[in-house]
């Protein structure tokens, strides 16, 4: 088409098509301006994130692969074995300290982490560190602590931070906030903490047995990173080396960046989705304006128009109110896109800033311009064959025959329902395409509820999907008063039930892992056990979803811990999301085969009364303070993480309902606006006739109900199917292989309810300029 | 003794006027009219004089500027949108020159959706729009048809059939010949003179004066008043005597 020459000749058409359906335009120029500003914020992320990623990563020198060995293994030429492995450029060692610590009210809770601390003075060629902000004066009690757990924790400049070990506190005054890229976030269980030369000599003569030796390998880039960590896994397996923690580049980019990437993956599929229906309904809208406007075609055609002219101002509209909105939409996104990258500062743990990308914007412009030309010419191409005489006879499409559904002499029924049959039928197209996108619309909004319902109604179904056993209360009695202790808890009535129930390590294949031990899991709250049975006996183990690849039902494995190894027979696989799988359950008694003198005794306690937590906790507290090392009330845990999903679930569920309304709102307002153009005569009929502008109103939106009510409710119904297995996919992404999801059909149905109520409510609303339509207007017309 | 009719639209002081931009157009004003029961009016006048305009305020389909209009002892002019739509569903018949049936319905269901309007019992609105087909000669088969398959005459009859199924106290007929042809216009026109000889009021606008013949009060607009007034006794095919007077009522007027 020669766009260009013609643009002056067909300006007058272009503007003629602006004005004439000015709500049309606008109601598509708002949709595009949310589809531009969702991609473009995508696109931003995309082109700049895993840059600004890189370039910290890149300026702060850090190792691809970061291990920790025991002090104690450490020999001397380690560094010079590592060096001469193939693919590795370099290896520089410090020494610090491992713990398992408990970081207390951490985002006001008590949250479990593996905490590598480091003296922050000493000299680092490889990971260095970025501080963002310290205070001037050190004490010996200074803690720097790293970006992530300052945000996502809550920690602010000269706050305590107290890192529990074993039940011992050790309280810290947080002197700086730095930036590191070698650890990931909470997801990998693992962070560094840094402290002043003095404070870090005395932390780790209070923490001798726990020294480590930290090996930084930056590779050379001539080997893939598997293999490099495959020959040093095998190096130090040859060696008996146990690798203390394994922190790769790899896992701990994807860790730090997996919110944003799924921001990035909802931005986009959700900005498709409108951009879909929209142009879908460009496409319906252009096939109707062909209809209603043959005639003046055919006379445009007759003074020598040719075709492609009158494409050409049917497609320009729709392009220049693309190109236009798109640009608004773009620079709208940039409002948003600081508040965005502090919510990803806070998931990702180093600080970026966006900015404003030619690249995006021209990715946005065009992509949506080619889309809207694409679907808008396929369109209006059928207007290269109309012929003038036959459009202006009105030989088109409009004196097609049509069927006269639901006679009303023939048909039983009140001539109301009747009557909304007829024009149901009548707009079979627009009800079909009502119905598609109800249907797929109603999966969005089966998703929201079956969230709403798991998240806020019965929150225990997500938590403890995510989750490991969830009693309301741990206590870490003292181990020589652990059995009395129990009697004394049994004895309690508001108790219903207490548990050993305990979490150690192993070694397995010379990784540590994470195990839980449980005198007896038939009585555990929540089974992590989806493949085989939890362990029963002393010579049996259940391994994590991580193992299941490697290993079989029925199995003998072999678990190390330190100079002890024994044989377990493998009964189950267990999940688990907080540590990806890495992790095995025992007995009390198959555990205490391997380590009985590490185990540290925990009871977990379950209460009749679940809103009585606190007071119980304090009364024991109380009652018998000297038998208990400390208490953790778990439920508050739980109650944190809860509300922490409950918020991000709510915005999920409102970012839903609000983009079904303005889709569903989007595809009425064309569909009843066009009608309310071709049937204007029809309704001026009716009133002539006595049909008031209620009756005639409730006609209109009610034609359009059965479609939205069928697609709703029959999606809704079928969320029976497809939620689970929806949530089994979702769930599996992130570890966890069976879900404790419910899905509600009364909830199903209630959002249904909900979502078929607004439709109609939209329609309605909609219906009201025929309010306008005088019966007078079409006489004089 | 001359009869003493019963007045069943009475305007007083009637005013219309459209606004034209800045200026507005008067096309009627201080218009005092009595429209009698079981008259068949007719509204004559040249084009553009406002006939339909007026015809239209009488009904209620539009509303007059000023003044007041008293139809069926009702005060029209009072109703809101929604008052007006049910007082028309009632007392209002309208049949007009573009026909209009709804294009998607056959002939029957453009009938019957104007008949359930008021009537609830649907057998009893069928039976009676089987009658008044059979009263304008349209077949069954062709009652099923949609408006675009028959003859401009098949379709301005039920267009009558749509206008009195609910037996209204008047029919508004604007220039329902106009757009057919001599043979169609006269099987319209004798439905008309069959039910007003069946006592049906029928007010009805033409500038053709074979229609307006059939007619036995002929109003004559001019200047936005009712200019003059020729009344005839009622329709007969061989009354030349009556074709006569309406011809010297027409020149008088300056038609």
């Amino acid at each position: 088409m020669k766009w260009g020459g013609n643009v002056n000749k067909i300006k007058s058409q272009i503007i003629h098509n602006l004005k004439k359906d000015k709500g049309a335009y606008i109601s598509f120029g708002i949709v595009i301006l949310f589809t531009a500003l969702m991609l473009n914020l995508a696109f931003v992320l995309v082109f700049q994130v895993d840059n600004a990623y890189n370039e910290k990563f890149t300026k702060l020198n850090t190792a691809t692969m970061n291990i920790c060995i025991s002090k104690m293994q450490d020999i001397d030429q380690l560094s010079q074995d590592l060096e001469e492995i193939e693919g590795v450029g370099k290896v520089e060692s410090r020494e610090a300290v491992f713990l398992e610590t408990v970081v207390k009210d951490f985002r006001n809770t008590d949250f479990s982490m593996n905490t590598v601390f480091y003296n922050m003075n000493e000299t680092r060629s490889v990971n260095k560190l970025e501080i963002k902000e310290e205070n001037e004066i050190i004490s010996e009690q200074s803690i720097y602590i790293p970006l992530y757990v300052a945000s996502f924790g809550e920690f602010e400049l000269n706050e305590e931070i107290i890192y529990e070990v074993g039940g011992e506190k050790n309280s810290f005054q947080v002197s700086g906030v730095l930036e590191e890229m070698q650890y990931g976030n909470y997801g990998k269980g693992l962070m560094g903490a840094y402290l002043p030369e003095e404070t870090y000599r005395e932390f780790a003569k209070k923490y001798a047995n726990n020294i480590v030796v930290e090996y930084s390998i930056m590779t050379d880039g001539s080997r893939e990173l598997i293999d490099v960590q495959n020959k040093v896994s095998s190096l130090l397996g040859d060696k008996g080396i146990v690798m203390l923690t394994n922190c790769d580049s790899v896992s701990t980019k994807s860790a730090r960046t997996m919110v944003c990437n799924l921001l990035i993956l909802i931005l986009i599929v959700f900005a498709l989705v409108i951009l879909l229906v929209s142009v879908f309904l460009c496409k319906f809208r252009i096939s109707n304006s062909i209809e209603a406007d043959m005639i003046n075609m055919g006379v445009l055609k007759a003074i020598g128009y040719t075709g492609n002219m009158i494409i050409a101002g049917m497609v320009l509209p729709y392009v220049i109110v693309t190109v236009a909105a798109a640009l608004l939409g773009i620079i709208v996104s940039y409002q948003v896109l600081p508040i965005l990258s502090q919510m990803l500062t806070l998931q990702a743990g180093f600080s970026f800033t966006l900015t404003f990308d030619v690249k995006s914007l021209m990715c946005v412009e065009v992509l949506l311009a080619c889309i809207v030309i694409v679907f808008t010419y396929t369109s209006a191409k059928r207007i290269k064959k109309l012929q003038p005489i036959h459009a202006i006879r009105g030989n088109g499409d409009t004196k097609r025959i049509r069927r006269n559904y639901f006679p009303l002499s023939e048909t039983l029924g009140k001539t109301q329902i009747l009557l909304i049959l007829k024009q149901m039928f009548a707009c079979g197209k627009q009800n079909l395409l009502l119905f598609g996108v109800s249907f797929v619309l109603t999966i969005l909004v089966a998703f929201a509820s079956t969230l709403f319902y798991n998240v806020i109604v019965e929150p225990n179904n997500f938590i403890s999907t995510l989750s490991e056993e969830m009693p309301e209360i741990v206590f870490y009695p003292k181990k020589e008063q652990e059995d009395l202790f129990l009697e004394k808890l049994q004895s309690n009535s508001k108790i219903e039930n207490v548990l050993k129930y305990t979490t150690g390590t192993v070694y397995i294949n010379d990784e540590l892992v994470t195990s839980f031990v449980c005198e007896d899991f038939s009585k555990v709250s929540n089974d992590l056990c989806y493949i085989g049975e939890n362990p029963k006996e002393k010579g049996e183990i259940a391994l994590g979803s991580a193992f299941e690849e490697k290993y079989n039902l029925g199995d003998k494995i072999e678990i190390e811990n330190g100079d002890i190894s024994c044989i377990y027979e493998v009964t189950g696989f267990v999940q688990s999301v907080n540590y990806q799988g890495n992790i095995c359950e025992f007995t009390i008694e198959g555990y205490e085969a391997l380590s009985a003198e590490d185990m540290v005794p925990s009871l977990y306690v379950y209460l009749q009364d679940k809103s009585q937590t606190e007071q119980v906790m304090e009364e024991i507290e109380e009652g018998y303070g000297s038998m208990i090392e400390s208490a953790n009330n778990y439920q508050k845990m739980t109650k944190t993480t809860q509300e922490m999903y409950a918020g991000i679930t709510s915005i999920v569920i409102i970012v839903i309902f609000i983009l079904t309304i303005l889709i569903v709102l989007f595809i009425l307002y064309i569909v009843i606006k066009s009608l309310l153009v071709q049937r204007k005569q029809e309704l001026g009929i009716y009133k002539a006739m006595g049909y008031s502008n209620w009756q005639l109103m409730v006609q209109m939106a009610g034609s359009f109900l059965p479609a939205s009510v069928i697609a709703v409710l029959l999606s809704s119904a079928l969320g029976i199917v497809y939620m689970p297995q929806m949530n089994q996919f979702i769930f599996q992404t992130v570890g966890a292989m069976k879900n404790n999801m419910e899905v509600s059909f009364v909830f199903l149905m209630v959002f249904a309810f909900i979502q078929i109520m607004i439709h109609f409510t939209i329609s309605i609303c909609l219906t009201m300029p025929i309010k306008k339509i005088s019966a007078y207007a079409l006489i004089k017309e | 003794m001359a009869v003493k009719k019963n007045v069943i639209i009475s305007a007083k002081n009637l005013k219309k006027e459209f606004n034209m931009g800045e200026t507005k157009q008067t096309i009627f004003e201080d218009l005092n009219l009595n429209i009698y029961k079981g008259d068949f009016t007719v509204i004559m006048g040249s084009s553009g004089a406002g006939k339909s305009t007026l015809m239209y305020s009488l009904s209620g389909m539009d509303r007059p500027t000023d003044g007041s209009i008293v139809f069926a002892d009702k005060e029209i002019t009072k109703y809101n949108d929604d008052q007006l739509a049910i007082f028309r569903r009632k007392n209002c018949g309208f049949v007009f020159q573009q026909i209009y049936l709804l294009e998607k319905m056959s002939l029957m269901d453009n009938v019957l959706t104007a008949g359930v309007l008021c009537e609830s019992d649907k057998r009893a609105v069928v039976k009676r729009a089987r009658e008044l087909f059979e009263l304008v000669n349209i077949p069954e088969i062709t009652q099923k048809k949609f408006s675009t398959q028959v003859s401009g005459g098949e379709a301005q009859r039920a267009g009558i059939v749509r206008a009195v199924i609910n037996n209204p106290a008047v029919v508004f007929a604007d220039e329902p010949t106009g757009a057919l042809n001599s043979h169609n216009s006269d099987a319209v026109l004798n439905v008309f003179t069959k039910l007003h000889k069946e006592g049906q009021s029928i007010i009805m606008v033409t500038h053709d004066k074979k229609t307006a013949l059939r007619g036995n009060r002929i109003l004559y607009f001019k200047d936005g008043q009712i200019f003059g007034e020729c009344n005839l006794k009622d329709f007969s095919e061989a009354d030349s005597e009556r074709e006569k007077k309406l011809d010297d009522f027409l020149d008088e007027m300056g038609w």
